[in-house]
């Protein structure tokens, strides 16, 4: 036990100094607070957009749902990955060209519409809420089976929501973007490692992933039935081909359109998660943002890639092990918890320590991510709504205790709902609880600010009434169909991934209804904006004049930094 | 004059507003304090004060500021764009197919899912599994690499030359 708190309380040590650094190299404005100074650079972008990216859902979800359902849970990392495809191809550089703070600020100006802003605001809110209450979810199941501590009235899964969301919510506070970014990047490094370490040690021990995989094939996927003592192993019926389905084979978890849709929801939702593209404004130029974008679609890949190999091996691992403290997690060598899959592995090869040591990891996975939507609310109530309707005089100091309320707000938001919803009630219906609560954000934001990114940068005919009216069908569409998806009994998997019928669906609606409006006037110099590279040009020469010259900029308040220097 | 510490990297950073920047001259000098919003570009009178040469490559002009001079024309701007936009739509449909082509390949093509290729591996889950992740990053090196190559090649002709003249 004592190992078990050693290595969680120097992960926390460490992520706190690093906020404290921070918050020491930092100016305490709200530029500074929310986008870090526009100042970070490529390689620690890149790692940050992947310690924001990969949550809970990733760090234990992929790897639970390979286990759950064998290849239909390998596409959710296939999914995950591909989602920065479109972002690199269509968003990246313009988005960070035009320099605004927030998704709805970039729509807000892009049409000179407020109306756009406040809508875009509050898609914001319902995506980055969609996507913090299963971190949250991860945070307690995680923390339950770390430990059997629990605050007072409360159970170990509500005290896990509590710890992982205080802990996050306090430390972006302090921190702000720029110690959020370095925690992040941090993180993930952290996180791939332990997937490397896990890898290293199956091939050590005689692991073969090929073989393994036709092993797992040559017979029927059996899965538990609830999560009861006495429950039992059910085989998981082919939903493409009505046999039992087989761990290789398509058809455990989708049928063929499933299939199709939840790659469609995947691919078009990450381009409009509010906290991964809120990153690309921290790039100092459009040019450094497409090239982060690069490094992320690489290393997310190399992460993936471990964590499917990781999946499958705690499915192969697991059922020939013979150890006292896996009876009460197993049917007959079957998690009845998917997402302890990669946690059961440490503990087969680290023992305690490695418990310790990947439970730590998805507790950082969870922080990481929490912390950049606490992040991403925060810039859009502080600064799309306090800064602009609220408070438009505000000076810095009131506008960074804006964003830091909402911070606070947003995470005793997170916990309660996370503790209001009982993950227990969705095991059997659902591969992988966290992974398919996160897909509802990902089919929300690809039905709402998706298209609306897509079109603003793309098409000189959309207008702001097109934009507002698509945003607005397509968020209630959206959510409609992912609560009937998730809480209906029988209901077509494609109400769980929507986004390949809304999307096109949203899309032709902003087309046609901006085709009986006027567009914006003024068109061309929001065009030079964000298709012209002077900016990138001017920022590159400036860096490399002031590279030559060896001069430093320093914001004015740590001008007591230069003083001693 | 030398002038002392890291670097700044990005002009856009001084796009926040209102705060003031520091330049510190590794001379003694106190630091040089100047206005950093993109409204509020450095003066030209400032800059004299500070540093009468500071770079060939500042354009003092008449409305009193001092900044770099480097534009793009909407001539410029239109034609990168039409370029982007079809070699973006281009890598786009050659993902989709391709990444697409692959889950549709699985689910109707017996082969994909039960043969096997090498080490135990079908088909399918070993393009699920590595493959695709490789594809991508291929993808994404190639459209960018064009996009950078377009715009360094379109854009920016009638701007300063990028290295400054070598003393």
């Amino acid at each position: 036990m004592t190992s078990r708190f050693t290595i969680l309380l120097v992960a926390v040590l460490v992520a706190l100094a690093v906020s404290v650094l921070a918050r020491l190299r930092s100016t305490r404005t709200a530029v500074d607070f929310q986008l870090a100074g526009r100042r970070v650079g490529v390689i620690t972008n890149a790692c940050a957009i992947c310690g924001d990216y990969v949550s809970a859902a990733s760090f234990l979800g992929v790897a639970a749902a390979v286990y759950a359902v064998g290849l239909d849970g390998a596409w959710y990392a296939t999914g995950f990955a591909a989602g920065f495809l479109p972002v690199l191809l269509f968003i990246a550089a313009p988005l960070r060209r035009f320099g605004d703070r927030s998704i709805p600020d970039f729509l807000g100006r892009r049409f000179e519409s407020e109306t756009v802003r406040i809508i875009a605001v509050v898609v914001t809110q319902i995506i980055i809420l969609a996507y913090l209450v299963p971190q949250a979810v991860g945070g307690g199941l995680t923390w339950e089976l770390f430990t059997d501590i629990a605050l007072p009235g409360l159970t170990p899964y509500s005290t896990g929501i509590v710890a992982s969301t205080v802990l996050t919510g306090f430390l972006v506070v302090i921190g702000g973007m720029r110690g959020t970014t370095w925690n992040q990047a941090l993180q993930f490094i952290v996180l791939l490692g332990i997937l490397v370490w896990i890898s290293l040690a199956l091939v050590a021990d005689g692991f073969s992933y090929g073989s393994a995989v036709a092993e797992l094939n040559a017979q029927p996927m059996l899965n538990p039935d609830g999560l009861e003592p006495n429950s039992t192993l059910t085989a998981t019926d082919n939903r493409i081909t009505g046999l039992p389905a087989r761990f290789a084979e398509p058809g455990a978890r989708y049928n063929g359109i499933g299939q199709f849709a939840l790659m469609v929801t995947l691919v078009f939702g990450t381009a409009g998660l509010p906290h991964v593209m809120n990153r690309f404004f921290t790039s100092p130029t459009g040019r450094a943002a497409r090239m982060t974008t690069v490094w992320v679609i690489a290393l997310i890949g190399v992460f993936y890639a471990a964590a499917v190999m990781v999946g499958t091996a705690a499915r192969s691992v697991l059922q020939t092990r013979d150890e006292a403290w896996l009876e009460s997690m197993t049917v007959q060598g079957v998690l009845k918890t998917p997402e302890h899959a990669l946690l059961a592995l440490g503990r087969v090869y680290g023992g305690e320590v490695g418990l310790s040591t990947v439970t730590t990891g998805a507790l950082l996975a969870i922080m990481s991510t929490i912390g950049g939507l606490l992040l991403a609310s925060s810039v859009s109530w502080g600064h799309d709504l306090y800064e602009r309707y609220v408070n438009p005089q505000a000076n810095r100091v009131e506008a960074l205790r804006a964003g830091q309320l909402a911070v606070v707000v947003m995470t005793v938001l997170a916990a309660i709902s996370a503790m209001v919803l009982n993950p227990a009630r969705f095991t059997g219906s659902v591969p992988s609880v966290v992974a398919s609560l996160v897909t509802t954000a990902f089919a929300v934001a690809g039905c709402t600010l998706t298209p609306a990114l897509l079109l603003a940068i793309w098409s000189r005919r959309i207008t702001a009434a097109g934009v507002a009216v698509g945003m607005v069908v397509g968020a209630i569409a959206g959510l409609l169909a992912v609560t009937v998806g998730l809480l209906g009994d029988g209901v077509s998997t494609l109400f769980q991934t929507p986004t390949v019928i809304l999307g096109p669906g949203v899309v032709t609606l902003m087309m046609a209804v901006s085709l009986a409006t006027r567009p914006v006037p003024d068109l061309a110099t929001k065009w030079m904006a964000m298709h012209g590279s002077a900016g990138d040009r001017n920022a590159e020469r400036l860096a490399r004049v002031t590279v030559e010259s060896g001069a430093e900029w320093r914001p004015a308040s740590t001008s007591w930094w230069v003083r001693r220097s | 004059m030398r002038w002392a510490g890291k670097p700044c990297t990005t002009i856009d950073d001084m796009s926040g507003g209102q705060r003031t920047n520091h330049i510190r001259l590794a001379d003694g000098s106190p630091p040089q304090s100047i206005p950093s919003a993109r409204h509020r570009r450095p003066t030209a009178a400032h800059l004299a004060t500070s540093e009468p040469a500071l770079d060939p490559r500042f354009d003092s002009s008449a409305d009193g500021y001092a900044s770099f001079s480097d534009a793009d024309t909407p001539a410029e701007v239109d034609a990168v764009f039409r370029l982007q936009r079809r070699i973006a739509v281009a890598h786009f449909v050659t993902f989709m197919f391709v990444t697409l082509g692959v889950s549709v390949a699985i689910v109707t093509l017996d082969w994909a899912a039960t043969s096997r290729v090498f080490g135990g591996f079908s088909p399918g889950f070993v393009l699920a599994a590595i493959g695709l992740y490789f594809f991508f990053v291929i993808v994404a090196v190639a459209a960018a690499s064009l996009a950078n190559s377009i715009e360094d090649r379109m854009m920016g002709a009638g701007s300063l030359p990028s290295e400054p003249p070598r003393s």
